[in-house]
């Protein structure tokens, strides 16, 4: 369990500076991003495993997305940025992608199968992919925002002590 | 009937072949010449433009461009 | 009418004020900044020259309109946006830029300058990410419970697929066809665990081969945006971000289906 737990932090961390890469974050982010999505991700391992909390998956990205936003917003004054360049890049990994695609998948198989026996079983592959997915990426953001609406004097001044410096 | 095999191959050949044909023709347009688009979308003056049309490149003043004067 | 700015002793007009500003909105949403980010920036610049800003953001156009404490000075822009990338970098120093406006008063020919300056730094090569970019993705797969075969079968279809989008995208192509495509392709090389029997969960590397290509920021800031109550920029991105989804969908679709591996 204990392995599993930081074999989840580990590879959420890689994954998020990956995928971070992809949106030009400044470089002292990506050690930030790293931290707070191995933080987050293993929070949701551990929210979502049978043998601790066993949550449903939307409440347990909610959950996570909240210390994920926490954290980042805490640090954004240390880092000197926007709490988002690196909560955004950090919550990738938490993202329902296959959720999501197997949505639209879930509709092309709804097209294809027009008979009334096999059109309902792939229309509840449709709705459940996408309810899922969407109610992922909504709890994820609510939890994600709140820290920077609640903290809102750090999270909207935290650039301006670099901007000083420069 | 193309089977998953002969499909892999001729995906994994063809991305191959892209690849290294980018990596021989290294930093394209950025040797002077202006760059190749394959696809791209493009105005739709180009598509309705007919001769004795004005050419976008002929209107200074967009403020006061009115499209009737092409009719 | 003009306003006297106490600290410079400069008058900034509205129309001057309001040029830097939309073209400030501009690049900060371009850089894939969130409403409530562009508005709070926005906000304080225009507050530092004694001004008041609203703006309509789109995401193809900002709506702004800059008028003075009187309302007697009022000027209306309406800005298109030339094309999005997302960038943290620039959105950090976007940021930086308005507490400069509003900790030193920067009259907006000081501040146009600066903004040039910010948004003509050169961007970072794409094709140094391309690594970092395919090991993220195999570690995705190995978090989905994907073994070595599978995640090495990811990371070369990552690396296939990745490379193809930043050729395709130096062509000009558009999004959508160039996601289609790579989306085909990574599926294909994804199922070569499944088609040469090499591991024990072929299934999950083609589920994962893909993920690198989910709009993922495009989705948080549409979610992010409906939070603060820009419905419109809100509803605008999610259908950009779901248009991209079914474009991926399309080429996994394709590709499941040409190598004979079903998605549910």
């Amino acid at each position: 369990m204990i392995t599993e737990f930081l074999q989840d932090a580990l590879f959420a961390a890689i994954a998020a500076i990956g995928f971070a890469a992809i949106s030009d974050p400044p470089r002292k982010a990506y050690l930030y991003c790293a931290t707070i999505a191995a933080a987050g991700h293993s929070v949701r391992f551990l929210l979502m495993h049978a043998d601790t909390a066993g949550m449903h998956i939307v409440t347990a990205s909610a959950l996570a997305a909240l210390i994920t936003g926490t954290m980042a917003v805490l640090l954004s004054t240390r880092a000197g940025m926007p709490a988002e360049t690196f909560l955004f890049p950090a919550l990738l990994p938490m993202i329902p992608g296959i959720y999501a695609y197997k949505t639209f998948g879930g509709l092309i198989l709804c097209l294809m199968h027009a008979d009334e026996s096999s059109f309902p079983h792939y229309f509840y592959l449709f709705a459940h992919n996408g309810m899922t997915c969407l109610f992922i990426l909504l709890g994820m953001t609510v939890g994600a925002t709140v820290p920077i609406f609640l903290l809102k004097r750090i999270s909207f001044r935290a650039t301006r002590d670099a901007a000083h410096h420069e | 009937m193309p089977t998953p095999l002969t499909i892999w191959t001729c995906v994994a050949a063809a991305t191959c072949l892209i690849i290294l044909v980018r990596l021989v023709r290294r930093n394209p347009g950025r040797d002077g010449h202006s760059r190749r688009r394959f696809f791209e979308i493009g105005h739709e003056r180009e598509e309705i433009w007919i001769p004795g049309d004005r050419l976008m490149s002929e209107i200074d003043d967009y403020d006061d461009y009115d499209e009737s004067d092409d009719l | 009418m003009t306003t006297t700015n106490p600290t410079t002793s400069e008058t900034v007009t509205a129309r001057a004020a309001a040029r830097f500003i939309s073209d400030y909105a501009c690049r900060l949403l371009e850089c894939g900044a969130t409403c409530v980010r562009i508005e709070k920036n926005v906000n304080r610049i225009a507050r530092t020259w004694h001004l008041t800003a609203a703006m309509t953001i789109t995401p193809a156009h900002i709506s702004l309109t800059v008028s003075d404490t009187g309302g007697s000075d009022t000027f209306t822009l309406i800005t298109a946006v030339s094309h999005t990338s997302v960038s943290y970098d620039m959105n950090t120093s976007l940021s930086r830029l308005s507490w400069h406006i509003a900790d030193n008063a920067t009259d907006p020919a000081r501040a146009t300058a600066m903004l040039h300056e910010i948004t003509n730094r050169p961007r970072p090569d794409k094709w140094k990410t391309l690594p970092l970019v395919a090991l993220a993705n195999a570690s995705f797969c190995r978090l989905f419970g994907g073994d070595a075969t599978a995640m090495a079968t990811v990371f070369a279809a990552t690396t296939a697929g990745y490379a193809l989008k930043l050729i395709l995208s130096e062509a000009g192509m558009d999004l959508r066809p160039t996601l289609i495509l790579c989306a085909f392709v990574s599926s294909v090389l994804g199922a070569t665990d499944g088609l040469f029997s090499l591991g024990s969960t072929p299934d999950i590397a083609i589920a994962t081969s893909i993920l690198y290509l989910v709009p993922g920021i495009p989705f948080l800031n549409a979610f992010s945006d409906m939070i603060a109550g820009h419905y419109t920029c809100s509803f605008s991105r999610l259908a950009g971000a779901a248009i991209l989804t079914c474009c991926l969908s399309a080429g996994l679709c394709g590709g499941m289906l040409l190598m004979g591996a079903g998605m549910f």
